[in-house]
């Protein structure tokens, strides 16, 4: 089964490009909503060119069904109301089938929340679990995610720290929804560990100075500091620590940050951080039976070839549109049929579906459907990501 | 613990109300040349870092050559917004030259989405300072570098200001514009030199601070507002008082932000510049700029 599902996936690109006939019929269409502009655009913009990408190779290959693919996709400018008005246009005037997007957790709550009530499948590439968490966030029977859990992450971290002896912690986050999740998620598994929370200090994702909150957390000398956000406030946090004076702790970034724009911004800074990331940020390091392998190699020579790489190198998020329509595509295949409600019921009946960000098997109770062992942890040495040791 | 924490409120205040000092000598030339507010004063520095930034990406420039490159380019940008706004109304009303200058900010913003985006750049230190250590007080490169450019540029100001030719002309002009044009000054080359410095300051302050926190196209108003208030507070006219008032608005936001917190930042500020201005002592009518 799972053979033949690595099959499929490689028949995404074009690397594999069988003589497929080619897509007739009405076009399928989907809506994409991506942060094109705004604290989220470094990885709104490049999900965008992935899920051209991915359309286009969808396309060459026979699309799905059968039928040719189309993407309609909009700007959510790091917005939540902004995300929801687009969702809208989305759902009511371009009558799309299923969304992929939004980038931020934020907007994701926003969209969620319509995408739930008008009934329209929605697989998100959000970082945050609250869309898929249920209880106070509302039912999630309509909204997957393509990224692994914030739980995911945190367990990934707390493992980590633990093989090394590191039982204290503090942990900066920041107050976007994104930072709030990762908080409550670091927070509810740090007994499991045997991780003590010295201290805990919140910043605003727009800030450009954080140097008072890392002043305040290295004092209570932990022996690591967590830093929960995204985009360049993770940079900006790095730099702030690195520029106190006396012994700083260990500094561990979350499993939003792995990408060049973080080595960029926090340049000498970012030296000694550790992460978590997708395996497309050490691929060299993957075992050839890894089924992820063929999956990873194949989509970084495309992206490459469709001219990405030069204008967003490859991040930990590159792969999560990508990642989307591949399980849009098993979603519909297994549905046999492009109705909402059959591809719901198939999206979370999806067993072994092979990702570049891991290897999806959901349920209804897991709309994720990733595991720890998709993740590695990655430590910043002389401006590169290398497996942490 | 509380020598730490005033170590810190030292620290990263001196770092930022060095910046702010230099905004603040931007403003005093300005408001004592033309008795005008540039509210451009935030994008000079804006554009001046970016065009910094871009430069640096492209040669290698050493410490010197980026100091006068940074000083040449606010120079000729301040200069360019004088040409474009208030060297084309010099008759027109003073609210009307104001609202030139905001509505020349917004479109500098604009100029700088275009040309850089929407994302932070984070340029890279020009000026290589070490860390300073001097006795319980610590001085993080950034806030060493902010200093040095500050007093540097402080210092130069003043010598040309007291001693040149062109100096005396400005000077002369702020304290009389129709006395100074009778004695043959003239008083367009006055204010457009008066942009034209402020420029070259806020593209100082932009080494400074570009490190420090990364540029952004909507930084600009944060900083050229705090600017403002700290050359209010200064008082304008003495230009170590206006630098001064840069520092003190720096401290007191660092220990604002330490001991509240930093979402109440702007607003404690802002709270502390009302009672400021409110308590202190009104200037008496030969004081008043």
């Amino acid at each position: 089964m799972a053979k033949i599902l690595i099959l499929l996936a490689a028949l995404l690109l074009p690397a594999a490009a069988f003589a497929a006939a080619a897509p007739e019929g009405d076009p399928i269409v989907i809506g994409g909503l991506f942060a094109q502009s705004g604290p989220a655009a470094v990885v709104g913009t490049p999900s965008k060119l992935v899920a051209e990408m991915t359309v286009a190779q969808l396309n060459a290959t026979g699309g799905i069904l059968g039928r040719p693919v189309k993407l309609i996709s909009y700007d959510t400018e790091s917005s939540p109301d902004v995300a929801l008005r687009q969702a809208r246009q989305l759902v009511e005037g371009d009558k799309v089938l299923a969304i992929i997007g939004p980038t931020s957790t934020g907007e994701g709550l926003a969209v969620k929340k319509y995408t739930e009530e008008k009934k329209v499948p929605a697989i998100m590439t959000v970082g945050g679990d609250a869309i898929i968490a249920g209880g106070k966030f509302g039912p999630f029977d309509w909204t997957f995610k393509a990224p692994q859990r914030t739980a995911t992450a945190v367990d990934k971290i707390y493992e980590y720290l633990k093989g090394k002896n590191i039982s204290k912690i503090a942990v900066m986050s920041s107050k976007d929804a994104f930072g709030q999740d990762g908080l409550a998620e670091l927070k509810a598994n740090a007994g499991k560990f045997g991780v003590e929370i010295l201290a805990e200090e919140s910043f605003d994702p727009k800030g450009t100075d954080f140097s008072a909150q890392a002043f305040k957390l290295q004092a209570a000398k932990p022996q690591a500091v967590i830093v929960w956000t995204i985009g360049p406030a993770g940079a900006i946090a790095a730099k702030n620590f690195a520029a106190l004076p006396g012994e700083r702790p260990l500094l561990v970034q979350s499993h939003g940050q792995p990408g060049p724009s973080y080595l960029e911004l926090a340049g000498e800074a970012a030296g000694g951080t550790i992460m978590p990331g997708t395996k497309l940020m050490a691929p060299e390091s993957l075992p050839d039976e890894d089924p992820q392998k063929i999956v990873i190699e194949s989509f970084i020579k495309a992206y490459k070839d469709a001219g990405i790489q030069e204008k967003f190198p490859l991040n930990t998020h590159s792969g999560y549109a990508y990642d989307a329509l591949a399980l849009l595509r098993a979603g519909l295949e297994k549905a046999g049929k492009a109705d909402p409600e059959a591809l719901r019921a198939a999206l979370e009946k999806l067993q072994n579906v092979v990702g570049v960000s891991g290897v999806y098997t959901t349920s209804s109770q897991d709309h994720n459907g990733l595991h720890g062992d998709s993740m590695i942890m990655l430590i910043v040495d002389s401006g590169r990501y290398k497996l942490a040791p | 613990m509380l020598a730490l924490y005033l170590a810190q409120i030292v620290n990263s205040g001196l770092a930022l109300g060095a910046v702010y000092g230099l905004m603040a000598l931007g403003f005093s030339l300005i408001y004592c040349a033309s008795r005008l507010i540039n509210f451009a004063q935030g994008e000079l520095l804006l554009l001046g870092g970016l065009g910094i930034a871009t430069l640096a990406g492209v040669m290698r420039l050493s410490p010197l050559v980026a100091v006068a490159a940074a000083a040449l380019a606010g120079f000729l940008l301040g200069r360019a917004l004088f040409a474009t706004t208030l060297g084309l109304t010099l008759r027109a009303s003073p609210l009307r030259q104001l609202m030139l200058t905001v509505a020349a900010s917004l479109v500098f913003q604009g100029v700088a989405i275009l040309a850089w985006g929407k994302n932070p750049l984070m340029p890279p230190r020009l000026l290589p300072l070490p860390d300073l250590r001097l006795g319980p007080l610590f001085f993080g490169r950034d806030t060493v570098t902010a200093l040095a450019l500050a007093f540097c540029a402080m210092a130069v100001l003043g010598v040309f200001l007291k001693y040149s030719r062109l100096g005396r002309a400005l000077r002369a002009t702020s304290q009389n514009a129709v006395a100074a044009r009778l004695m043959g000054i003239d008083p367009v080359l006055c204010h457009a030199l008066s942009f034209a410095l402020a420029g070259a300051l806020a593209s100082l302050a932009a080494l400074a601070v570009g490190p420090q926190t990364g540029l952004r196209y909507d930084m600009g108003l944060g900083l050229g507002l705090k600017g403002f208030a700290a050359a209010t507070i200064g008082g304008y006219t003495s230009l170590p008082r206006v630098f001064l008032g840069g520092l003190a608005l720096g401290l007191c936001e660092a220990a604002l932000v330490l001991f509240l917190s930093g979402e109440l930042k702007e607003t404690a500020t802002y709270a502390l510049i009302i009672v400021l201005l409110v308590a202190a002592p009104a200037e008496s009518e030969a004081e008043r700029p």
